[in-house]
C-alpha cells in the first residue's frame, strides 16, 4: 500500500479519528500520542483490510479497539510515544458557533463520563451508523445495540435537563 | 432540548471537523510509520525477550554445572536451577504465543476484549508462579556460582549457609507475598470487573 493512498484515506476520513482521540482523551498530550496509536496500527492493518466492509467501519474498528487499548493503560503513555513532534490533525481557527459549542462540549461532557463500552457505542450511534454497523464493529446484536442506545439516550435526556436546569 | 437537536448539533459539528480539519501530509510522508513504536507489539516482543535471555542464562548454567559435574553437592541444586530454567522458558513461549495470537485489528471490539482480559489472566497467574519459584530459582544457583566464578566454597562452613539460605528465602517470601497481595491481587480484580462489565454489555 502506498503512502499517497494511505494520506488519502485518512483525510477522508479525518473527523471520525479526531473525534475517537477526544472522547477517549481529556489530556492534549495524551491526545496526540492515541492520535499517532492510531495512525500506525492503522497503517500497519492496512494491508490486511479486504473491502468486504466499508474503509469507515474498518477505521471504527481498528481506532476503537487502539482506544481501548490506549485509555485502559492511560497512566502508563506519559511520553512513551511521541515521534511526531506535534500532532497530524490540527483544527483550523474557524467562526465560532457558541450555541453549537455549548452543545458539542456538552455532548463530550456526557460522552467522557460513560463507561469506555458506551463512550464506543454513542460515538458510532451520533455518527450515524446503522444499528448492523454498530453490533458488526462492538461484536454485539443488533437489539442488543437498540436497546443500549435506548437508554444511553434516556441518561443523556436526563443529564441535559439537569444541566439546562442548573 | 431535544434529542434530535443534540444529533443535528453532531452532524453539524461532523460537516466543521471536515472543513476545518486538516492532516499534516508532508509529516505523514517522512514518517516511517512501519518502524514506529507499537504499543500492541510491545507485550509479544518483551516475551520474546524474556524466552531468549532465559535460554542464554540457563545454556550458561548448564555449562557451568558440567565443569562441576563430578560434584554432586555442586550439581545437584543447579540441576533444580535448570530444571526451573526450563519451567520458566515454557511460561514465557506459552504468553508469546497467546499474546502473538491476537488479531487487533479486524476482531469486533468486545471480542478482542475478551481475549485480552483472558490472556491478561494467565499472565498473572504465570508471573505469580513465576514470582514464586524466583528464590528457589535464585538459592541453589548460589554454591555453583560461588565456586566456579569466585572459587568459594560455600559449603566450608554449613551452619552459616544454612541460615544465610534460611533466613534469604523467609525475607524472600515474605516479600513475594506483599507483592502478590498489593500488586497481583488487585490487577486479578481489576481484570475479574472488567470481564464481568463485558458479561454485562453483551447482555440483552
Amino acid at each position: 500500500m502506498d503512502k499517497e493512498k494511505f494520506i488519502s484515506i485518512i483525510k477522508d476520513n479525518q473527523q471520525l479519528i479526531y473525534k475517537i482521540c477526544c472522547t477517549y482523551c481529556n489530556n492534549k498530550e495524551h491526545r496526540k500520542d492515541l492520535e499517532q496509536e492510531i495512525l500506525v496500527q492503522l497503517w500497519k492493518s492496512l494491508s490486511r483490510f479486504d473491502g468486504r466492509a466499508k474503509i469507515s467501519t474498518w477505521i471504527y474498528q481498528v481506532a476503537l479497539n487502539t482506544a481501548f487499548l490506549f485509555y485502559r493503560n492511560e497512566s502508563k503513555h506519559k511520553g512513551k510515544m511521541v515521534s511526531f513532534d506535534d500532532s497530524i490533525l490540527s483544527l483550523a481557527d474557524n467562526d465560532t458557533e457558541p450555541e453549537l459549542e455549548d452543545n458539542i462540549a456538552m455532548l463530550y461532557k456526557f460522552i467522557r463520563n460513560l463507561d469506555e463500552l458506551d463512550k464506543a457505542l454513542m460515538i458510532l450511534y451520533l455518527d450515524n451508523n446503522k444499528y448492523r454497523d454498530i453490533a458488526n464493529i462492538l461484536g454485539i446484536t443488533e437489539t442488543n445495540v437498540a436497546t443500549k442506545i435506548s437508554r444511553i439516550k434516556s441518561k443523556l435526556r436526563e443529564f441535559f435537563n439537569n444541566n439546562q436546569s442548573n | 432540548m431535544e434529542l434530535n437537536d443534540l444529533k443535528n448539533s453532531w452532524e453539524n459539528y461532523d460537516r466543521k471537523l471536515k472543513q476545518n480539519l486538516r492532516v499534516d501530509e508532508e509529516k505523514l510522508r517522512v514518517a516511517n510509520l512501519d518502524k514506529s513504536k507499537d504499543e500492541m507489539e510491545y507485550p509479544y516482543i518483551s516475551e520474546l525477550v524474556e524466552l531468549i535471555g532465559g535460554f542464554l542464562v540457563t545454556s550458561f548454567i548448564i555449562v557451568l554445572s558440567l565443569r562441576v559435574s563430578d560434584k554432586p553437592e555442586y550439581s545437584l541444586p543447579a540441576l533444580l536451577t535448570i530444571i526451573i530454567g526450563i519451567i520458566y522458558m515454557g511460561f514465557s513461549f506459552q504468553k508469546f504465543k497467546l499474546l502473538k495470537r491476537v488479531n487487533y485489528f479486524s476482531s469486533p471490539i468486545v471480542k478482542l476484549q475478551h481475549e485480552l482480559a483472558f490472556i491478561k489472566m494467565r499472565i498473572l497467574k504465570f508471573r505469580k508462579i513465576e514470582m514464586l519459584l524466583f528464590p528457589l530459582y535464585i538459592l541453589p544457583l548460589t554454591p555453583l556460582t560461588s565456586k566456579a566464578l569466585f572459587g568459594i566454597d560455600i559449603y566450608s562452613n554449613i551452619p552459616l549457609f544454612a541460615v544465610k539460605a534460611i533466613t534469604t528465602l523467609g525475607i524472600a517470601y515474605f516479600i513475594i507475598f506483599l507483592i502478590h497481595k498489593h500488586l497481583y491481587d488487585k490487577r486479578f480484580k481489576k481484570v475479574e470487573g472488567f470481564i464481568k462489565r463485558l458479561k454485562e454489555f453483551e447482555k440483552e
